[in-house]
């Protein structure tokens, strides 16, 4: 049977946040809501057939946005529904879904739970309202502990993760220490450790072109970074992705999907789907994207077929992500040898310089690489 | 077609900013030329360049009919305004060959500044009368006594000052035209003689093609007559004839001793160049008006397109450009960083950022400039001579028996106050100090011999600075002289980078190397190792700083899934380190050769 993860975008939020890049609209009312949902559900028709997706089990389920935990829960209850008469799920499956602070209380974690998700991933950012604020986030650190203890004291998840963010103007390391703090004293079994990353296109680039000397800068961040890794390994957590912390048992499948790449299908505007080796991407904006299923259209704006090179490429980058890295010997049964080769002497030639290693078989970046793998993956790519 | 004994043919010179545009307005006010709702300040200004800058870059004749009351006559004048800076005396010549006269200009506040002189020297050369003037007597500051005895230092009994303007408020102006009409000698030349005309200037016009301004000489222009340029021997048939008005205007035909353009169909840019003669096909003149010598740059730098394709508009600006300043030199040149652009020669560094304006204003293309640098000369032991325009060509010290960099002869006009100040400069550029004249008791002019190289790039400001503002420069090419002179390399993680080398006196060469790997260092991008940046005499290291390895450079977590987009983003920092040089292991961005190459930064 053909197991593959479903992404779910919810492109809504109470308010768009200064560094935001993604496809996301202020809500006003939940008008909108169960507007996009009934066009979900002719989504998952038109995809189910036009990508052949009939028999398949769904091993992950990841409700991304946006702000996901909006949704009111007849909603989600109709929808999950609805994605159980088209797949089949696997026994094991993980159902996450993102939330921030000031959008759930006690009573729609249970309600929640209730409805099949077991895993919630809370964009907390940071402990610090003077953070939170210049970030553009709705919440203060009051509302950070009052999600964390409900979702702690009702104890219905076991499997919750939270983001936090470094890398921010003024920050210095105390501030930092002071957020990891935080995170033992709660210890999420999953945790995200986010850099700052802004793009030009958002207010708080313009912000960052014009003040980046208020930021602490790449030699601050990697000293941090180091910091926090050696912290949290004492402390029981495994790096598993070069962002991703987790304790055993807990690593989040849906997104080890990505790294193994392995087959996910991406529903609602803009997402991202990765089927039968082509990258499929959604219409990026709301309105273009519900026309194109009013009218009975595919979603899907941009196919890109992965030549066998690109695709080789592409599996070596996202798994040297992971601490797990790859194995030789598997890719020399999915890939013609000289193409295998010639990427191990470029790796070869990496560990000479101790940016990545290869133990028994496997190739995993060593720490130094880990901070600067934008630049091996450069000569990776064709 | 005037008669002679009514022409006066005059230009106004003077140092910068001492008011001879403005004189030229009230005089062009007086002479009724403009309509009053028409005028405006500097009217004869015409590049914006000009109007923001307030400054004169091309000199511009206009003709102007004056009727005096006193003798109740008429009178022609042919009037040309002339750039002030040291960098435009060559158009000043230009415009003073086409003249019997010059009104020069002296303000009454700052009296005889360095261009003063420069510019009337080069009159007194010509053999033109020169009426000095002494301008802005209305301002509360104005000394006139002391700017006389000034002149009077400087010129001698013979040129004292024939009047006491206040162009601002158009006082004097009137008796001041009176007194061109007295001291200025109407032209000499007969119209029966055949025609001798002096191309003093000429512009590009897209539809018309050269337009040759002309001073006539000897003899007479019409309309459809044929002309011959005297020195390629070409002919061509006059369509248009025309007078500055101050706008073109059209008219019959020209005689001996006016000013005007003719358009006669010529195509090519290099057919008719300023300084030739323009005689009859039939019957030609024996003999060419003396053109003028040929401008001398004495600097230069390179100027790259920002595009590739911005080569050939790049060539066609500068011919265009060279056809309006004759003094603008240029040739192709090739740099490994920068790709085809062109070497080009300046009279100094103000015409050199003016031609680089105009080059990214009137084409509208964006261009790289080098570092302005001068030509030094090499006698090697194998007996060559070399003439190096680059580091490229600047032999080994091991093959180098002397080698010669280029002196000028600077006058310094300042304040006695601030000579202290200005010998501490001109010392700490290596100056060698020839004479000292008091033109007054407070005001003394210094003459230097200076190295070119050492005033290219901060001398003016701080001549202004260690002189309140007070002392004005002007210098002259002097000649070449023995210099030691040592070429510094610059070795990126040990390798050389050719484009990086520079010359240098040896005694600047540790600062001035310690100023460019600082600079570079910063530069540089950060990569996956530490990269050395050293600078080198021979095998002598004598500058080093190190580029930290690169300690992050990871992006998030692929958020939804789009591996696209990260792809995306890894391809564009790819094709960004592509566009950089590769030497070695290292990537160097365009930014480190311009370092080297564009002006030090203080």
């Amino acid at each position: 049977m053909r197991e593959i993860a479903l992404y779910i975008h919810v492109p809504f939020c109470i308010q768009k946040c200064r560094y935001c890049d993604f496809v996301s609209y202020p809500y006003h009312q939940s008008e909108a809501i169960s507007d996009y949902f009934k066009v979900l559900v002719q989504e998952i028709q038109i995809r189910v057939e036009k990508e052949n997706l009939q028999n398949i089990v769904l091993k992950s389920i990841y409700f991304g946005g946006g702000t996901p935990s909006l949704v009111p829960s007849e909603i989600l209850n109709d929808f999950i529904s609805f994605l159980g008469q088209n797949f089949r799920f696997s026994e094991s499956i993980e159902v996450s879904m993102e939330a921030n602070p000031g959008t759930l209380n006690s009573e729609k974690i249970r309600e929640l739970a209730h409805l099949g998700v077991n895993r919630l991933s809370l964009g907390i950012q940071s402990f610090q309202n003077r953070f939170l604020f210049f970030l553009g986030r709705t919440y203060q650190e009051k509302e950070v502990h009052n999600l964390l203890k409900d979702i702690i004291d009702t104890g219905l998840f076991l499997n919750w993760s939270f983001d936090l963010m470094y890398g921010l103007p003024f920050q210095t390391f105390s501030d930092w220490k002071k957020e990891i703090e935080y995170l033992f004293r709660y210890q999420p079994p999953h945790f995200s450790l986010y850099n700052l990353t802004l793009s030009h296109r958002v207010p708080l680039g313009v912000f960052y072109k014009n003040h980046f000397a208020l930021f602490p800068g790449q030699d601050w961040e990697a000293s941090v970074y180091r910091w926090t890794q050696q912290a949290l390994r004492k402390c029981g957590y495994r790096r598993y992705e070069i962002s991703n912390f987790a304790k055993p048992g807990y690593e989040c499948l849906h997104n080890l999907t990505y790294w193994r790449n392995q087959e996910y299908l991406g529903l609602g505007v803009s997402s991202c789907s990765y089927l039968k080796g082509i990258r499929m991407k959604n219409a990026s904006t709301l309105s273009h994207y519900q026309k194109r299923i009013k009218n009975c259209r595919s979603p899907v704006v941009n196919k890109d077929i992965l030549t066998l090179k690109q695709k080789l490429a592409e599996e070596i980058i996202l798994a040297l992500r992971m601490s797990e890295g790859f194995e030789t010997e598997k890719l020399f049964q999915s890939y013609p040898e000289n193409m295998v080769q010639e990427k191990l002497a470029l790796l070869e030639n990496f560990a000479l310089s101790h940016f990545i290693q290869e133990k028994t078989g496997r190739w995993i970046l060593t720490s130094k690489g880990t901070l600067i793998a934008n630049q091996l993956f450069l000569e990776i790519l064709d | 077609m005037t008669e002679n004994q009514s022409i006066r043919n005059f230009c106004i010179i003077a140092h910068i900013d001492h008011g001879k545009s403005t004189l030229a307005d009230r005089i062009l006010d007086l002479c009724h030329t403009i309509p009053k709702q028409k005028m405006r300040d500097q009217v004869l200004d015409r590049m914006d360049l000009e109007r923001e800058r307030g400054i004169t870059i091309k000199a511009k004749a206009v003709r102007l009919e004056y009727f005096s009351s006193q003798r109740n006559s008429s009178y022609v004048f042919n009037m040309i305004d002339t750039p002030g800076h040291a960098d435009f005396s060559y158009e000043v010549s230009r415009s003073l060959a086409a003249c019997e006269g010059a009104i020069l200009v002296i303000d009454a506040t700052q009296g005889v500044e360095a261009q003063t002189l420069a510019h009337t020297n080069i009159a007194l050369a010509e053999g033109l009368a020169i009426l000095p003037v002494i301008n802005k007597i209305d301002l509360p500051s104005a000394n006139p006594d002391r700017v006389c005895e000034e002149i009077e230092n400087v010129l001698g009994p013979d040129h004292l000052p024939i009047a006491l303007v206040s162009a601002k408020l158009g006082k004097g102006v009137e008796e001041l035209l009176e007194k061109v009409i007295d001291f200025i000698p109407p032209p000499q030349g007969q119209a029966k003689k055949s025609l001798k005309a002096l191309v003093f200037d000429s512009i590009y016009d897209s539809y018309r093609g050269v337009l040759p301004f002309i001073r006539i000489f000897e003899g007479l222009i019409n309309k459809g007559i044929e002309i011959m340029i005297y020195s390629n021997k070409q002919k061509y048939q006059v369509i248009e004839i025309g007078i500055f008005n101050p706008d073109m205007k059209e008219i019959e035909s020209l005689g001996p001793g006016e000013v005007g353009y003719i358009s006669c169909n010529i195509k090519a840019i290099q057919d008719c160049r300023v300084g030739d003669t323009i005689t009859l096909a039939i019957n030609p003149t024996s003999q060419a008006v003396p053109g003028y010598k040929k401008a001398k740059p004495m600097v230069f730098c390179s100027f790259y397109p920002i595009n590739a394709e911005g080569y050939e508009i790049l060539k066609e600006a500068l011919e265009k450009l060279q056809l309006n300043d004759a003094s603008l030199m240029f040739e192709p040149d090739v740099s490994e960083a920068l790709g085809f652009g062109f070497r080009c020669g300046f009279l100094g560094l103000l015409h050199m950022e003016i031609i680089q304006e105009r080059i990214e204003r009137e084409f509208d293309i964006e261009v790289v400039a080098t570092a302005p640098h001068v030509v030094y000369h090499v006698l090697t032991k194998n007996g060559e001579i070399i003439e190096v325009k680059s580091p490229r060509d600047f032999p080994s010290a091991g093959e180098i028996e002397e080698a010669e960099e280029p002196i000028v002869e600077m006058k310094i006009i300042t304040p006695s106050t601030a000579i202290g100040g200005v010998m501490d400069l001109c010392q700490s550029k290596r100056g060698v100090l020839q004479d000292m004249t008091y033109l007054d008791p407070n005001t003394v002019i210094i003459r230097y011999h200076l190295p070119m190289a050492e005033i290219l790039f901060d001398f003016y400001n701080r001549l202004k600075s260690v002189s309140r503002g007070y002392a004005s420069m002007d210098y002259e090419f002097f000649g070449y002289a023995s210099s030691n002179l040592v070429k510094v390399d610059i070795l990126v993680s040990k390798e050389k980078v050719d484009g990086l080398s520079f010359i240098s006196h040896e005694e600047n060469a540790t600062r001035r190397s310690r100023e460019l790997v600082t600079r570079l260092r910063k530069l540089i991008p950060r990569q996956m190792f530490t990269v050395s940046v050293q600078a080198a005499i021979g095998g002598k290291i004598i500058a080093r700083e190190d580029v930290a390895a690169l300690r992050k450079d990871v992006l998030a977590k692929c958020y939804g899934g789009d591996i696209t987009r990260k792809r995306k983003l890894l391809e564009k920092q790819k094709e960004g380190k592509k566009r950089m040089k590769a030497v070695g292991k290292i990537s160097l961005p365009q930014e480190a050769f311009l370092a080297v190459l564009q002006t030090e930064e203080q």
